[in-house]
């Protein structure tokens, strides 16, 4: 039984880290929420067809993504063509009301 | 080598089934014989009795708008070749009934109950015609997979109460554990029947996270598809994913790019040891051993958190795509990976070689949840709980895909059958896996790791096998319209389900948890 002691605690030391305490930073790769940037966006619509669970919504001047639907597949991210929405590292996500889920961006669209 | 080897099995056949032979097809590696209704029993049992065929799946489909009848495949795999063979069997509409094939099979016993109850068609004389996979109080009458049955469609429910084998006798008691269990796991029905200590008998109930992904994926497009066969069952999600993706390439008749396949191989290998270290891990705990499990998570974690760094995600979700993969290694990242193997693979053996020097833990898995090879073989058991039993099977050697034709590595074979004796199986795989990704990115060509699909042709049949931890995953798809007109989907937990009924007789109630984690079964994957 000792040797597991030495072999664990003793050789590793401690393996986990100290989340929440101190914030954890995915890396560079993670696929977190999708971000849309305001000025950047036309939209144009590759978004909401590309988009397999029907997660985004767009009306007049808004975005709206619905983070209850987001798989995380990261599809509207590779096929916008002005990359305006981003997969982030973002991942604390929960919220105490399925409204609160809904994320809306306001895009301007002055720029067209 | 198919035409002649089809030719044969067709003049080798006795008159008596060979009458019922109504035409003959071969492509590639698929052998199709379309059989009579009548004679489909005596053609298994030839099949079975002369080749040793391996069930792979049985399934329908809904064909009555084409050729106004539904049809039965059964597909078997050919033992020692590279050869599938499909029998295909009209049931007309009138009369939805065949004789079953249980009784020369018997592997074929859960896919019969699922065909009579997602398609009502009848397996005449089946021992156990009781419902499957669709609820209790299901209304009768409804086939969800039929055709004209709406996705869209609610039914509604009659309260009945489900059929149970009864058990009886002085001192006989029985422990209905489920479907809720404590700890955060899936929904399954137990009913143990007890006789003191000794378990007498078990009856499994599955299907409580149904949800129709079967039916679910005739409306989902081709390219959606890969994230609903990830989503299958979450832990095998890569080789689901691998599955779908080689079954609609067979249909366009595409070659991906060999560093695709590569990297799918590395891919499918990271899942596989990350699977069995916490399987591993999972049986320490289950032995009340918490150090040795809590070092094999550990490790488990790493390879996890290689993924996630690898791919953005630690069940390598959204990597693959039709036609290739998304993301690429690049040489940083094969040197880390590299380094990350070596590292795991000497801690792994130390582990190893303590946990096999732990008398409280050996004493658990030695002997218990026997299976025997005579089960494991008549079932068609798949994956390390097959091997573990003597049964030389696994598809990356005998049907080879992606890289593995290039690949040289060993299958890890046990006889013994017990908890032991798959645990083994799993530490002998871990270390082949770790080979195999060293072969690969020692040998990564060429840099296109996507090409473009082609076109699918309607009602044409693809079918993908992949050996995911658990064993062989199986994608059947015939195309339709941009969707597939019918999937097939064979997780190898649906095989392996009924062979914890057998493994646990004459153990005892607390050693259940410890057969049913070393033979790592899914529920999600079983239940679709």
């Amino acid at each position: 039984m000792f040797r597991w002691y030495t072999n664990g605690v003793m050789k590793k030391g401690v393996v986990t880290g100290d989340y929440p305490n101190q914030p954890y930073e995915p890396y560079d790769g993670f696929i977190g929420m999708p971000v849309v940037d305001e000025h950047v966006c036309r939209m144009d619509k590759t978004c909401v067809e590309v988009c397999p669970t029907g997660a985004i919504d767009e009306g007049y001047n808004t975005i709206s993504i619905d983070m209850g639907k987001c798989i995380f597949c990261g599809e509207c991210s590779r096929h916008c063509p002005e990359q305006a929405i981003k997969m982030s590292k973002k991942f604390e996500l929960a919220a105490k009301d399925e409204e609160d889920l809904k994320v809306v961006y306001r895009i301007d669209r002055r720029k067209e | 080598m198919s035409e002649e080897y089809l030719t044969e099995i067709i003049e080798d056949l006795p008159p008596n089934v060979a009458i019922g032979v109504e035409s003959t097809w071969w492509e590639g590696r698929n052998l199709r014989i379309d059989v009579n209704k009548d004679t489909l029993p005596e053609m298994v049992a030839h099949l079975n009795r002369r080749y040793h065929v391996t069930l792979i799946s049985q399934h329908a489909t809904d064909e009555r708008e084409f050729i106004s009848c539904f049809c039965l495949y059964t597909i078997f795999s050919l033992p020692r070749k590279d050869l599938f063979l499909t029998l295909a069997t009209r049931i007309p509409d009138s009369l939805p009934a065949y004789r079953t094939l249980t009784s020369e099979v018997f592997a074929a016993y859960w896919y019969e109950r699922e065909i009579m109850d997602m398609f009502g068609i009848t397996a005449v004389g089946h021992p156990d015609p009781r419902p499957l996979v669709l609820w209790d109080d299901w209304p009768l009458g409804y086939y969800p997979l039929r055709k004209d049955f709406d996705i869209e469609s609610k039914v509604e429910r009659i309260k009945t109460d489900y059929p149970y084998r009864p058990v009886e006798g002085e001192g006989v008691f029985v422990i209905p554990v489920g479907p809720v269990h404590a700890g955060v796991i899936e929904p399954g029905h137990f009913r143990f029947s007890v006789a003191g200590e000794p378990i007498i008998n078990l009856e499994i109930r599955m299907g409580y996270v149904h949800r129709g992904v079967e039916k679910l994926s005739e409306s989902t497009p081709y390219h959606r598809g890969t994230f609903l066969a990830e989503r299958i069952s979450g832990d095998n999600g890569f080789a689901h994913s691998t599955a779908y993706c080689q079954a609609l390439e067979s249909i366009a008749e595409v070659m991906i790019p060999e560093r695709a396949e590569s990297i799918r191989t590395v891919m499918l290998e990271m899942e596989r040891i990350y699977n069995h270290i916490g399987d591993l891990g999972g049986i320490a705990l289950d032995t009340a051993f918490n150090v040795g499990a809590q070092q094999a998570f550990v490790l488990k974690e790493r390879i996890m958190d290689l993924n996630d760094w690898l791919t953005g995600s630690r069940f390598l979700r959204s990597v693959n795509e039709l036609g290739g993969v998304r993301k690429d290694i690049n040489k940083e990242q094969a040197i880390r990976i590299e380094s990350e193997m070596m590292r795991t693979k000497l801690e792994m053996a130390e582990w190893v070689e303590m946990v096999m020097d732990m008398p409280s833990l050996m004493d658990r898995i030695e002997t218990t949840g026997t299976i025997s090879y005579d089960i494991a073989k008549n079932m068609d058991l798949v994956g390390p709980a097959a091997r573990a039993s003597g049964v030389d099977r696994d598809v990356r050697r005998d049907h080879p895909y992606a890289a593995y034709k290039r690949m040289s590595f060993t299958v890890p074979v046990y006889r013994e059958g017990d908890i032991l004796a798959r645990t083994k199986v799993r530490i002998d795989e871990i270390y082949e896996s770790m080979s195999i990704i060293e072969q690969v990115l020692g040998s990564l060509k060429g840099t296109e790791i996507s090409v473009k699909m082609g076109t699918m042709p309607e009602k044409k049949v693809g079918m993908g096998l992949v050996e995911s931890p658990r064993g062989e995953v199986m994608h059947w798809i015939m195309a339709g319209q941009g969707v597939p007109f019918r999937h097939k989907v064979r997780d190898p937990s649906f095989s392996n389900w009924l062979a914890i009924e057998f493994a646990v007789l004459g153990n005892i109630v607390p050693d259940f948890p410890l057969v049913n984690k070393s033979l790592s079964l899914s529920y999600a994957g079983n239940d679709l």
